[in-house]
């Protein structure tokens, strides 16, 4: 297999509040490959958006960060309170319509990059957006060309983003809940774009979602984020079906599913850790079912079980019996 | 249906006018009408619980304005218990219909603690004697599964799934036999919904609730309704059992939602029925059945001739607005060709 395009290393991020110093990320390390897509699944809080900031070097000015990361080989800067996105990576936001600039026409929007950055002639860059606004599914690319964003529908803004996010070439697309806000059927549009562009350019995604449904969808593989950390990471056959960590088989058994009646669902008690002082041991030991006295102590990170899956759970094998409700379901 | 329905919307309208400008005046431009519902009906009994769901601006959330009495409907009653409700409900009305709304952290007053809150609706209402009230608010919070203490508590201080929980003790503080939950859950992190949809299912079991869900979410009506309406642009284009809704749609809206839904038990999707485009202004709705320029089976009749909410044949609890619904097209309908705007 040729080098990863993206390569994350120990990735620890802190960020100073009035509250005290916050532990946002706390040792996260994967790779993602050309032209794969990456989910990341996680609630609120979990950190996946400052994973998402380090990885575009954008990381706030109240942050220190250690460890690497590599974007085709070259480094990440880390230093909080840089203004500009490093080469090669993109990102498409949850909210198309405070993403775009309201007073700007989406068809220059789009030609900034090829212009700027790629140096391309006024006349260039325009033809260069057309041919985009045509990829990413825009009908009547010329008319909508001159559109400003407040006469596009939410799913015609998020292709315009997408189409934004490609126009730098990027090697990596990042991801942030880039179809919470639309309706199921456009949001099925926008999936499948995905994974088109991903399939004809070759570029790696990185997506990061709430909904496990999305995930299992569009990614081949998936790290579950939980308190800063990856509790469990492998291909989603693996993660979704024989789930090696207490937390992705709450999850599991917790969401509804459309093709399954009414199974009951089980919610996760309590809530997750305050980062500010996260504690010692397993995150998830508060509200782990499954948890003993040696959860409390040492540092917790993702082991590999076998070549498909890791689990930060030192006692996955007592889960081999385990199945998340939708596998239960299933067979 | 042998069982009266306690509640029932029969031919349901509401439309809004846009706001307009002095220019607008000026300029004497035509005001223009958005038809927010149209010709909604249907009816609930007693202990039932039915799911609504639909696209952004498809008219669930006006539906439910209009039932609790927020929004007079423009045409079209609301009936509770075989008696229509006129004009502005009456205080003893008002009761029997309650709403809990979407935004846990915009639904409760900041300035009031808990207690306060739910000791407010018992006071005005007079739901038990002044006496009683304190202690009342405090089985209220112990019927959503909270501590008592938490009455002492600002919303700030709680998280969205206790907040929520908190909404759902207030609505029931005045004994309403209907509870209306509006997007309960589409707020909350994924590993609480489950504990505000599983508090709604034993609730409605305990006091025999009846309950209207409206949400976006497939899975989360599936999971709780007995019976769900699909609504496309301020009309039901569909309405069955859950079961039979869910393993046999019969509008190509159905089909195209049930299709573009992610699951993690489906691999493969089903491309056949997925749909294009993004629903039309409601400003401009389109002749004929709203649905049909994306409607992947529409024909030139679907152009012309609004399809009606009928029911199938034999069984009368499965209606859908599709002429086709039960019968393929005749072969004088002739299938509607679509250029380049349809994309991939």
């Amino acid at each position: 297999m040729s080098a990863p395009v993206l390569q994350v290393r120990d990735l620890r991020v802190r960020l100073s509040s009035p509250r005290g110093v916050v532990q946002a990320v706390r040792g996260v390390s994967f790779d993602v490959q050309a032209g794969h897509t990456h989910g990341i699944v996680g609630e609120s809080g979990s950190g996946k958006t400052t994973l998402l900031r380090s990885i575009l070097g954008l990381l706030p000015g109240n942050a220190t960060a250690a460890g690497a990361i590599s974007v085709s080989g070259r480094q990440v800067p880390l230093a909080g309170g840089r203004t500009k996105a490093v080469d090669g990576v993109s990102i498409v936001f949850q909210e198309p319509m405070t993403a775009l600039n309201p007073v700007v026409r989406v068809g220059h929007q789009i030609s900034e990059a090829p212009r700027h950055k790629l140096g391309l002639g006024r006349r260039a860059a325009r033809d260069r957006a057309l041919e985009l606004m045509r990829q990413v599914g825009i009908p009547d690319p010329v008319r909508r060309f001159d559109a400003y964003p407040h006469e596009l529908s939410g799913g015609l803004s998020q292709r315009v983003l997408i189409a934004i996010a490609l126009s730098a070439e990027p090697k990596i697309i990042l991801c942030d809940e880039p179809t919470t806000a639309l309706d199921v059927t456009v949001q099925d549009q926008i999936l499948k774009l995905f994974s088109r562009i991903s399939e004809e350019t070759g570029v790696a995604i990185v997506y990061v979602t709430h909904d496990l449904a999305v995930v299992a969808q569009t990614c081949r593989t998936v790290s579950v984020m939980y308190a800063g950390q990856f509790l469990e990471s492998g291909t989603i056959d693996a993660v979704f079906g024989r789930s090696r960590h207490p937390y992705t088989l709450g999850l599991l058994g917790a969401v509804p599913d459309v093709s399954r009646g009414r199974t009951p669902l089980v919610a996760i008690p309590g809530s997750p850790p305050d980062l500010v002082s996260p504690g010692k041991g397993c995150p998830f030991l508060p509200r782990c079912s499954y948890a003993r006295e040696e959860c409390s102590r040492g540092e917790f990170s993702l082991q590999s079980l076998n070549h498909h899956q890791a689990t930060a759970c030192i006692r996955s094998d007592a889960l081999v019996g385990a199945v998340g409700a939708a596998e239960a379901d299933a067979s | 249906m042998t069982a009266r329905p306690i509640l029932e919307a029969r031919g349901l309208a509401k439309t809004f006018s846009s706001r307009r400008s002095v220019a607008d005046v000026v300029f004497r431009r035509p005001t223009e009408e958005l038809q927010a519902l149209e010709d909604v009906s249907f009816q609930v009994v007693r202990g039932e619980s039915l799911g609504i769901v639909g696209e952004s601006g498809c008219g669930k959330s006006t539906l439910a304005r209009c039932l609790v009495g927020l929004y007079p409907p423009t045409s079209g009653q609301t009936v509770y218990e075989g008696v229509e409700f006129e004009g502005k409900r009456s205080f003893s009305d008002r009761k029997k219909i309650q709403i809990v709304f979407q935004d846990p952290y915009s639904s409760l007053n900041a300035r009031m603690t808990i207690g306060q809150a739910l000791r407010e609706v018992l006071r005005v209402h007079k739901v038990v004697a002044s006496d009683r009230v304190a202690s009342r608010a405090v089985e209220l919070l112990a019927l959503v599964g909270l501590d008592a203490d938490i009455a002492n508590v600002y919303p700030r201080q709680l998280s969205g799934g206790q907040r929520q929980r908190v909404n759902i003790a207030r609505a029931l503080a005045v004994e309403p036999e209907v509870l209306i939950a509006d997007e309960p859950v589409s707020a909350l992190d994924v590993s609480i919904q489950a504990t505000v949809l599983n508090l709604l299912a034993s609730l409605r079991e305990r006091l025999g609730l009846t309950l209207i869900l409206i949400a976006h979410d497939l899975s989360v009506v599936r999971y709780l309704c007995d019976r769900v309406a699909v609504m496309y642009m301020g009309r039901i284009v569909e309405i069955a059992a859950t079961e039979e809704l869910f393993e046999n749609p019969r509008h190509p809206y159905t089909q195209a939602l049930l299709a573009a839904a992610p699951s993690l038990e489906r691999k493969s999707r089903d491309d056949a029925r997925s749909i294009s485009g993004d629903p039309p202004s409601p400003f401009a709705l389109p002749e004929g059945c709203p649905f049909h320029p994306r409607c992947p089976m529409a024909t030139d009749h679907c152009a012309m001739v609004r399809p009606p909410l009928d029911e199938g044949p034999g069984e009368s609890i499965h209606r859908a607005a599709c002429h086709y619904a039960w019968a393929p097209p005749a072969p004088h309908h002739i299938p509607l060709i679509r250029g380049e705007e349809n994309f991939r």
